[in-house]
């Protein structure tokens, strides 16, 4: 039978969670830990989740039940430390979401709790980066990636543990995580070390035979710089846009996904994202690969098409947390005319009608860049679109857009 | 001699300020530590500067330096004492206003560092509380309140401070501050509390002679609930007419030094959001005050009929703030399209049926307004056309009267 430390010491009378005092919580915690097959596991974390985590509240007893659960990590003969690793991520995904609609930060106290909770044991976390389970170990990545954290001992700890990672997704995540760490920090010291990961990852990128382990390396590269910021404003290597590029085509980059995995990592919006934050010269020549296929060009060309062209069409979002300016973000059963209307209002308010492409306007060097890409990219027009004019009042036929340049000279 | 404690254990070195590495920043607090005004300005400035660059930004460096201002409260001789509380409450505020902005959760953490160095003085602002200079107290309710803190002793000891207190602006906003505490808190054991305090929010609105005091324990009343729907039941009698009373008074708040917090005790707009959550029943009663004005009968008014009708005109708030169906929205350039648009997607929502049409016979709710409306004297002195304009409902008191009839 499995000890908690401390199990007792905590006044779980009174702290609470969506049904009222938190009582309950050792008794199902203990139950948890003895749990003996995988039905009767499945059965309590429901329960236990329903309490905790209703419906992706965070409560006092949430916070406190972590300590918990990442001592059940350390049980031998657990049924599934994946579940524990997944239930933590989960949480910090809802802290996250909290966040953006409670409005008086003395309201986050439980989330902060719980973060700092999860935090506090990212030892324990480096050491599933050894389990034998591939999906404990890719959630390890995941999580700490989550975390974020600023120590450099675990970008280090990541990277040598790429090197003996036999599951190829996994190394991939690996390595993709430790360019997200190296992001952190903005001391000198930091960016020496950022600079040091990223001619690891340039080596990476040109000399790795597995295209997910390239794609990889791209990824941190980009994300070594800021993750969450928006354009790169810095040169990247030659071979990161023809990678992302070839990863975009199907196929590329397929390698077995462990369970309860899929599209947590390379997914095909997330190398679009990173695509996004290259110029528009380096979009193109991601566009120039030799098998390239109708598809992937589709997908780039959007992205080049919305750095060089302001939209005229609705891209609102409703839900008033955020403007998106992504064509990948449209979605055309949220919009309707008087979106766009309302939308063009705003864009004329901020100034951004710059961007739109009106018939008579002469191109700027970008935009002309971008028109002249997509006429000679064969592969994009083997897919009919209309998508021009419908976002950018363009002309839709490529002699048309010919004609659009040749009136540029 | 006054000095900071544990100036030099903190590792500044390893915090980061506005301008990069704070390892300066014990020599700027502790050049605060000064009885000239000059000396005192200077290095307050220099100091915010670093830690709270351009009045808004908050980062390690904040959550830092805030346990060394909170001491230095203690130093009598400070030459700008509300300064410093003046800023700590600037902190508190930020770190509201960045939540209120959403972002993840890692990227707040400086921000509630701030907050919980900000709460770790709690018992010094509560001691601050009966300080002989106005405007230390007045800023210390402020703080206070702001920082909801949810322990009993603090809603206790202001309301105990509320009693002694000779300065009726501090006064009520001590009074308003325990309505605010109470209802901040959702733990069932306050319940019973918040309970008690009701009864002596209600003794106040009947036996204080101080319109102000009254205006603050009718709103204390409202706030101490914590939901936002409206209370039909259990209200006292006075607070409609009260609230009443502060619409129709003078707005402005006449204090000699800045007191934000008692801005939402005159301001229409949360006067008359406070009316809304008395539920129709109250927003009715309101308008027999004996002090209702035609310009406060409109305002209240204009809120019953957004409650029961859906408008007709368009009431579409652009980005942020969604929708409102408040008829203090409408702006003037919304056009047809606009109207278009709200109609087609209250279609979409079902709520089509609170639109007022000539044929169809109005429900108990909506007869309670047009009842209340065509009996309000006052607030037909001032002519309106916004029965039609808004709501397509007639426009004239006998045409409203025929309506009723029907």
């Amino acid at each position: 039978m499995f000890e908690f430390k401390g199990l007792d010491d905590v006044n779980w009378h009174s702290l609470h969670h969506a049904y009222g005092s938190a009582e309950d919580v050792p008794g199902l915690l203990r139950e948890l830990a003895d749990a003996t097959d995988k039905n009767s596991l499945d059965e309590i974390s429901e329960k236990f989740f329903n309490n905790i985590q209703h419906q992706g509240g965070i409560y006092s007893a949430t916070a406190a039940t972590v300590p918990f659960l990442i001592q059940l990590l350390g049980k031998k003969d657990f049924l599934d430390r994946s579940w524990i690793l997944g239930s933590l991520i989960g949480m910090l995904e809802s802290c996250d979401g909290h966040v953006n609609y409670k409005t008086q930060i003395s309201m986050l106290k439980d989330e902060f709790a719980t973060v700092a909770n999860i935090e506090r044991e990212i030892l324990k976390y480096l050491a599933c980066l050894r389990d034998s389970d591939n999906t404990t170990r890719g959630y390890a990545v995941y999580l700490l990636m989550c975390i974020n954290p600023k120590q450099p001992h675990i970008r280090l700890k990541l990277w040598q543990a790429s090197k003996i990672e036999t599951n190829l997704l996994i190394r991939a995540a690996m390595i993709n995580s430790v360019g997200k760490l190296a992001s952190r920090g903005y001391t000198h010291s930091a960016q020496r070390v950022g600079n040091q990961y990223r001619i690891r990852f340039q080596i990476m990128m040109r000399s790795a035979e597995e295209p997910i382990i390239r794609l990889a390396a791209v990824l941190a590269w980009i994300d070594s710089y800021h993750w969450l910021s928006g354009d790169l404003h810095i040169t990247p290597p030659d071979v990161i846009p023809r990678i992302l590029g070839e990863s975009l085509i199907d196929g590329a980059i397929d390698v077995p996904v462990p369970r309860g995995m899929v599209g947590l990592f390379f997914s095909e919006s997330q190398i679009v994202e990173r695509l996004q934050r290259l110029k528009i010269n380096e979009m193109i020549a991601a566009l120039q690969i030799e098998n390239m296929t109708g598809k992937a060009a589709h997908l780039i060309i959007r992205e080049i098409l919305d750095k060089a062209f302001g939209r005229i069409r609705a891209n609102y979002s409703k839900t008033a947390s955020d403007w998106y300016t992504q064509w990948r973000r449209y979605e055309a059963a949220l919009f309707e005319a008087e979106d766009d209307q309302h939308f063009y209002a705003f864009q004329e308010r901020t100034g951004a009608l710059r961007h739109y492409y009106v018939a008579n306007r002469s191109l700027n060097r970008f935009e002309t860049l971008a028109i002249e890409a997509i006429v000679n990219c064969d592969p994009f027009w083997q897919i009919p679109t209309n998508l021009f004019s419908f976002f950018y009042g363009l002309p839709d036929s490529r002699d048309e857009l010919r004609a659009l340049l040749a009136k540029q000279d | 001699m006054f000095e900071f404690k544990g100036l030099d254990q903190v590792n500044w070195r390893a915090l980061r300020d506005s301008y990069g590495s704070a390892e300066h920043v014990p020599d700027l607090i502790r050049d605060l530590n000064t009885d000239q005004d000059h000396v005192f300005r200077k290095a307050f400035d220099d100091l915010l500067n670093v830690v709270n660059h351009e009045g808004y930004s908050i980062t390690d460096v904040t959550a830092a330096t805030t346990p060394f201002l909170i001491q230095l409260l203690d130093k009598k001789d400070v030459p700008k004492r509300a300064w410093i509380l003046d800023v700590l409450i600037n902190f508190q505020e930020s770190c509201d206003e960045h939540t209120r902005y959403g972002s993840e959760i890692s990227e707040s953490k400086s921000f509630f560092a701030t907050f919980i160095a900000l709460e770790e003085g709690i018992e010094k602002y509560l001691v601050l509380l009966a300080d002989p200079d106005d405007e230390i107290r007045a800023l210390s309710v402020q703080l206070l309140t702001l920082l909801r803190a949810e322990k009993p002793n603090v809603r206790l000891r202001m309301w105990k401070a509320s009693q002694i207190e000779a300065n009726l602006l501090i006064r009520a906003a001590m009074i308003y501050g325990v309505g605010k505490l109470i209802g901040n808190t959702y733990a069932y054991s306050v319940k019973r509390v918040a309970k008690q305090y009701r009864g002596l929010f209600q003794t106040l609105l009947v036996t204080s002679e101080e319109s102000l005091i009254r205006i603050a324990a009718a709103s204390a009343w409202i706030e101490s609930h914590t939901t936002f729907f409206a209370h039909s039941r259990g209200v006292p009698s006075a607070i409609p007419g009260i609230l009443c009373d502060a619409l129709t008074q003078d707005n402005a708040i006449r204090a000699p030094f800045e007191l934000r917090f008692l801005e939402p005790l005159r301001d229409p707009v949360v006067i008359i959001e406070r009316l809304r959550r008395l539920d129709l029943e109250g927003m009715a009663e309101s308008l027999h005050a004996n002090s209702i004005t035609s310009k406060a009968a409109h305002l209240i008014i204009r809120k019953m009929l957004d409650q029961v009708f859906m408008r007709v005109r368009a009431n579409y708030l652009r980005f942020p703030y969604g929708y409102s169906d408040e008829w203090k929205a409408f702006e003037a350039q919304d056009n047809a399209a606009t109207d278009q648009y709200i109609y087609a997607h209250r279609e979409t929502k079902f709520s089509l049926r609170r639109i007022y049409m000539p044929d169809r016979p109005l429900n108990e709710r909506e007869k309670l307004v047009v009842d209340a409306i065509v009996n309000c004297g006052p607030f037909w002195q001032l002519p309106t056309n916004l029965f039609s304009f808004f709501y397509g409902l007639p426009d004239s008191r006998d045409e409203l009267r025929a309506l009723l009839a029907n």
